[in-house]
């Protein structure tokens, strides 16, 4: 197996996704993963990559900037493709978010296995003995539209189909942070309300793993009351009118600002805060966020502070080879999923390529990388798909 | 009328209350012209002062992006409301 990756910044949608597949495709793809900017037509794009790739499925999302090896892009489009005769793809795609999430999640993750050549997929259980590192042999990669339906519902879809154990990464897709249209990408399709599972089993070992180097702040406060994933009261009022006295009163309704100030959960023995970004403001002024928000647990705003997410960002990669057993250097392909909160922080495109020099730093120079920075990281968690926000999730090949 | 030593004195303020001690005593020392004591009170303003506020938002800015400057602004607005009879860097100027 070997990666290659095409990347161009042409005008025109369907000359810049002709560009980037032609620099990217091989006479042994089998799987183009496909970030592109909203700037784009991205039907007209998404169908030229297909059209240059041919029977080799086309996945990937729209997103809000673009990770080539040689760092990020604004505005562009970026082709990583998986090449090789012993490389095994599956993919699927669910539709309907809107109407069931759930079985969005389930029907695109159920359709990828069903189209890979191999019989079955073994999870990587919690395994004790020597060798389980050695069993890891395929992973997941999700994308889903954040516009449409309820990205923790998509997740516990995949999560019932899947089981734990598996290395399962991806992004819930990005515009140029206005919110406004997301896309996944399926073959030569540019789909909104739909989610994409690729399910891969590259005849190397594959880890994964994910940092995000928010810190905790001196604001604290209780979920006094929520439901699900919506925080409706804490310090007494809601959370937009807390946000307002912190902020300013614009801030606490720009989705934007507010993918940069997540606030996070502490959990005993992990290494981070788990953060909860708000992606949904009701006409209550209650905050919609990622994942579920227990009602009475401590929150804490959180700060994002420039050398912290760096470091972080460093960390994701080590994390994702050590996973895996890898030693430096023993690393092929990194897949790599950063947050438009990150890149808003950053606010230039030299910091947020200095993220990605730090992950590649962490898995070899000689590793190729590709990705995309967008709303939402899927990473494991506990052995579990899990949005984890705010993130760098790092998905590894190694070389054997 | 406001002075500069206000604006800094509530930007301090804030900044220890909100992200905390260590860190705002981290951001003021790389700061020329600025002494602060442990409690965050501003003992020495030298040089000018409109540049000792600039080297401030430039620090707060490089740590932590657009988030840190519109804490900034906010605290701010809510002392001082939005019409400050005083020059302002244009990064803080945007965000009243």
């Amino acid at each position: 197996m070997h990666t290659t990756v095409g990347h161009s910044q042409a005008d025109d949608a369907e000359a810049a996704g002709r560009d980037a597949a032609e620099k990217a495709k091989t006479d042994d793809s089998r799987i183009a993963y496909v970030f592109a900017s909203t700037r784009y037509d991205l039907d007209a794009l998404v169908a030229a990559v297909d059209d240059v790739f041919g029977d080799v499925p086309v996945v990937g999302c729209s997103s809000t900037a673009e990770i080539t090896p040689e760092g990020a892009f604004e505005g562009s489009v970026v082709v990583g493709a998986l090449n090789g005769g012993d490389v095994d793809v599956g993919v699927g795609i669910g539709r309907d978010l809107e109407r069931d999430s759930y079985a969005a999640g389930r029907n695109a993750i159920h359709d990828a296995v069903e189209d890979l050549d191999a019989d079955e997929v073994a999870p990587f259980r919690k395994r004790r003995d020597e060798d389980w590192r050695m069993r890891q042999e395929a992973f997941v990669t999700l994308f889903s539209d954040p516009l449409h339906g309820t990205g923790v519902e998509v997740l516990e879809g995949v999560n019932q189909f899947l089981g734990p154990g598996f290395s399962t990464t991806g992004q819930f897709a990005g515009d140029d942070l206005s919110f406004e249209r997301t896309f996944v990408f399926h073959r030569g399709e540019a789909v909104e309300d739909a989610v994409v599972a690729a399910v891969v089993r590259p005849s190397r070992r594959v880890s994964s793993g994910h940092r995000h180097g928010f810190s905790p702040t001196e604001e604290t406060g209780v979920a006094e009351e929520a439901e699900g994933n919506v925080l409706k009261q804490v310090r007494g009022t809601t959370p937009r009118d807390e946000y307002a006295t912190i902020y300013g009163e614009d801030k606490a309704e720009d989705p934007g600002f507010l993918l940069m100030t997540p606030f996070g959960l502490s959990r005993k023995r992990a290494e981070e805060h788990e953060l909860r970004v708000t992606i949904d403001i009701t006409d209550e002024g209650h905050y919609v966020c990622g994942a579920n928000v227990p009602q009475g647990e401590s929150l804490t705003l959180m700060m994002g502070e420039k050398p912290k997410l760096l470091e972080a960002a460093g960390k994701a990669g080590v994390a994702a080879r050590e996973a895996g057993g890898f030693a430096e250097g023993e690393i092929d392909t990194g897949i790599l999923f950063s947050c438009a909160g990150r890149y808003g922080i950053y606010d230039d495109i030299d910091t947020s390529s200095q993220e990605v020099r730090n992950v590649r730093e962490a898995l070899g120079d000689d590793a190729t990388v590709f990705g995309c920075f967008a709303y939402g990281q899927i990473a494991p968690t506990g052995g579990w798909a899990a949005f984890n926000e705010e993130t760098m999730a790092v998905q590894v090949i190694g070389k054997e | 009328m406001v002075e500069y030593r206000d604006l800094l004195q509530v930007i301090i303020n804030k900044e220890r209350q909100t992200t905390g001690e260590d860190w705002t005593a981290n951001v003021v020392d790389e700061i020329d012209g600025l002494e602060v004591d442990a409690d965050g009170q501003i003992t020495d303003l030298s040089g000018d002062p409109l540049s000792v506020l600039e080297q401030m938002l430039d620090r707060i800015e490089k740590l932590t992006g657009p988030v840190g400057l519109s804490l900034v602004g906010r605290a701010i607005t809510q002392e001082f409301g939005r019409d400050l009879d005083i020059d302002l860097p244009g990064k803080l100027q945007d965000r009243l």
